[in-house]
Parts: C-alpha cells; sequence; structure tokens
C-alpha cells in the first residue's frame, strides 16, 4: 500500500531516488529534498513502516570520532521500485508545480 | 514522564503550531480527527484557548504570527531588558548568554499561558533575576575549568535550550521509541550546531521537531498495532 503522496512525501522519496544505493542522514534528506530541518521525521517513519525505507545506526565509535552517531536511512530494493511507480503516478505531481522547491528551500534551517 | 509535563509538551505543540504557520496546520488537524474522547475534549478546549489568546492578545499575536522576524522583533525589543538584569548579576560573555537563552526557552513554554501583555516586562524581569541566582549559585558549586578548552568546544556544543527543547519532543512519543529518536535529535543538532547555525537556528529546529512530534508519534503506534496483528 502507498502512502499518501502529499508534496513534503513526493520530496523525500524524490531525494531518497536520486542516488538510491547512497546511504543519507535525516539533515541530508532535508537538504537534498528542498524542507525545514526536522519535519521529516515522520514521514520516514511512515515509509521505513511499509518497508521502503531502511535506517540503521552509523557504525562509529562516538568517543573516538567527537560526535554523536548519525541515524543513516536507505530504500530498500523494494521500496525503490515501489517509490518510483507511486511518484509517476500521484495526481498532484512535484513536477508540474514549478518553482516550489526553492520557496520551501529558503526556510531550510541548517545548511 | 509526569502529567505536568505531558501537558506543558502538548500547550507547546499546540501554541507553536498556530504560531508557526499563523493557521492551524494540517498536522493538528489530524491529531483533532484521530483524537477520541478525553483527549479529544482537551485538545478542543487547549485550540481554543490558544485562538482566544491569539485574537485578544495585540502583543502575543504580533510576536507568534508566524515567523523568525516577528519573534526577532520581540526579541529586540526586550533584550536589552534581560541584558539589564543579568548585567546587575555581574554574569558577562558566555555565562550571559546561557542565562539569557534560559529565558527565551522560558517564555517559549509561558507562551500558552500569557494572557496579559502588559506583564510581559515584569515577567521577564522577575524570570531572568530567578535564572541568574540559579546560574551564580550553579556555578559557585562547579570547578572552573581551562576556559580557553570551553570555548574552543562551543561551535559543536549544541545551544542548551535546543537541546531541551528536542528531548521535550521525544516525550510524547511511544515509549520504546523515545531513546531512538533521542539519539537521533542530539545527533542533528550536533551536525546543525557543527555547521555555524545560530541559537535561533538550532531553536527552530527543535522548535519543528516539537510541532510534528504528535504527527511522528501517530505513526510510530500505527506501527505497533500493525505488528500486534502480523
Amino acid at each position: 500500500m502507498a502512502p499518501r503522496m502529499t508534496i513534503p512525501t513526493q520530496l523525500v522519496l524524490r531525494a531518497l531516488l536520486e542516488r538510491p544505493t547512497r546511504e543519507m542522514y535525516g539533515l541530508e534528506i532535508c537538504q537534498a529534498a528542498g524542507l525545514a530541518s526536522g519535519t521529516i521525521h515522520p514521514i520516514l517513519a511512515r515509509l521505513e513502516r511499509l518497508g521502503w525505507l531502511e535506517s540503521r545506526w552509523e557504525e562509529i565509535d562516538p568517543a573516538k570520532e567527537g560526535r554523536p552517531k548519525r541515524r543513516y536511512y536507505q530504500l530498500s530494493p523494494d521500496g525503490a521500485e515501489q517509490a518510483r511507480h507511486a511518484l509517476a503516478n500521484a495526481r498532484t505531481s512535484v513536477s508540474r508545480l514549478p518553482g516550489l522547491r526553492p520557496g520551501l528551500a529558503a526556510n531550510g534551517g541548517a545548511t | 514522564m509526569s502529567h505536568k509535563r505531558r501537558n506543558l509538551a502538548r500547550n507547546i505543540v499546540l501554541a507553536l503550531s498556530i504560531a508557526l504557520t499563523d493557521t492551524r496546520s494540517h498536522e493538528l488537524d489530524v491529531v483533532l480527527k484521530s483524537a477520541t474522547g478525553k483527549a479529544k475534549k482537551i485538545l478542543v478546549r487547549q485550540l481554543s484557548a490558544m485562538e482566544d489568546l491569539a485574537a485578544n492578545s495585540a502583543l502575543v499575536h504580533a510576536s507568534v504570527q508566524g515567523d523568525e522576524k516577528a519573534w526577532n522583533e520581540l526579541a529586540q525589543r526586550y533584550a536589552w531588558l534581560i541584558a539589564a538584569v543579568i548585567r546587575h548579576y555581574r554574569l558577562t560573555g558566555a555565562d550571559a548568554q546561557d542565562v539569557s537563552q534560559l529565558v527565551w526557552l522560558h517564555l517559549v513554554e509561558h507562551l500558552p499561558q500569557l494572557r496579559e501583555p502588559a506583564a510581559l516586562p515584569g515577567w521577564l524581569v522577575t524570570t531572568t533575576k530567578r535564572e541568574c541566582q540559579r546560574y551564580v549559585q550553579k556555578s559557585r558549586r562547579t570547578v572552573s575549568i581551562d576556559p580557553n578548552a570551553a570555548r574552543v568546544q562551543r561551535l559543536g556544543v549544541p545551544a542548551r535550550a535546543a537541546a531541551r527543547v528536542a528531548g521535550l519532543a521525544t516525550r510524547v512519543l511511544p515509549v520504546a521509541h523515545r531513546a531512538r529518536y533521542r539519539d537521533e535529535y542530539q545527533s542533528e543538532l550536533y551536525e546543525i550546531s557543527s555547521a555555524g547555525a545560530s541559537w535561533w537556528q538550532q531553536m527552530m529546529y527543535a522548535i519543528r521537531l516539537l510541532d510534528r512530534s504528535w504527527e511522528l508519534r501517530f505513526e510510530l503506534r500505527q506501527q505497533k498495532t500493525r505488528r500486534v496483528r502480523s
């Protein structure tokens, strides 16, 4: 079952599909999607619940690296397929709303 | 977690949902629809209280109308007042900054109860005094470490207030998920602050987390029921 294809959901999926094999952490996804930091966790949780997305903790020693572990997200092979399909079928496609992304990005918080 | 804290979190989420979006946010409507019984009653009551407040109080309305600019204006108007009280306690530099951050955090928390705009200056003075006294007492108790080391560390150290609000945003989540999101938020906050985000940017990040926390809770609860069923 596909999630509700809200505009932010579409932006997140498109960002993830740009490099489907690459793991990204939350802030990277926000930046790639042009969404404000701190707004995408519900979307990520929804995608994870559907099995489209997988996540794991970065395997580092925080004490040694001097920074906390990141939570990495990656589309599952099946999820990438379904995401492509869902984006293509979305009724209000992001691609039909020109100029939306820069507007949202302006509100983006940290860069 | 105490009942009082949960109420506080709910208050802030409601206040900020309205404040940040200027109208009822979509998420809030989702929460309202999914809430039943007593929870719904409380939500509706608080929401209408918030709306009354926004309509009646010109100052609060102006200050929370929806964006960073409005908040900055409020900050500019009263920053001198807070600074004057802090100076009285001879706190300077990073100490003064810490205290004023705490005062602004308290204001964010206090906003839903702020019914009389004229009382704001008095409230700020009282709160600043209290925080200064607490700060002075605390620093008397702690041994001072190499001040240079502390200063170098500061860039990667998230603002305490933002970390607190981010922590608050996990309190409404199902218990089993809290630790994960607490760690994830703190990690993101670290990245943001290392990238040089200002105190306010960090705070906005935390506020957005708070604003989305009910929606996230909704998602995570779905997950739970699904697992039980399968």
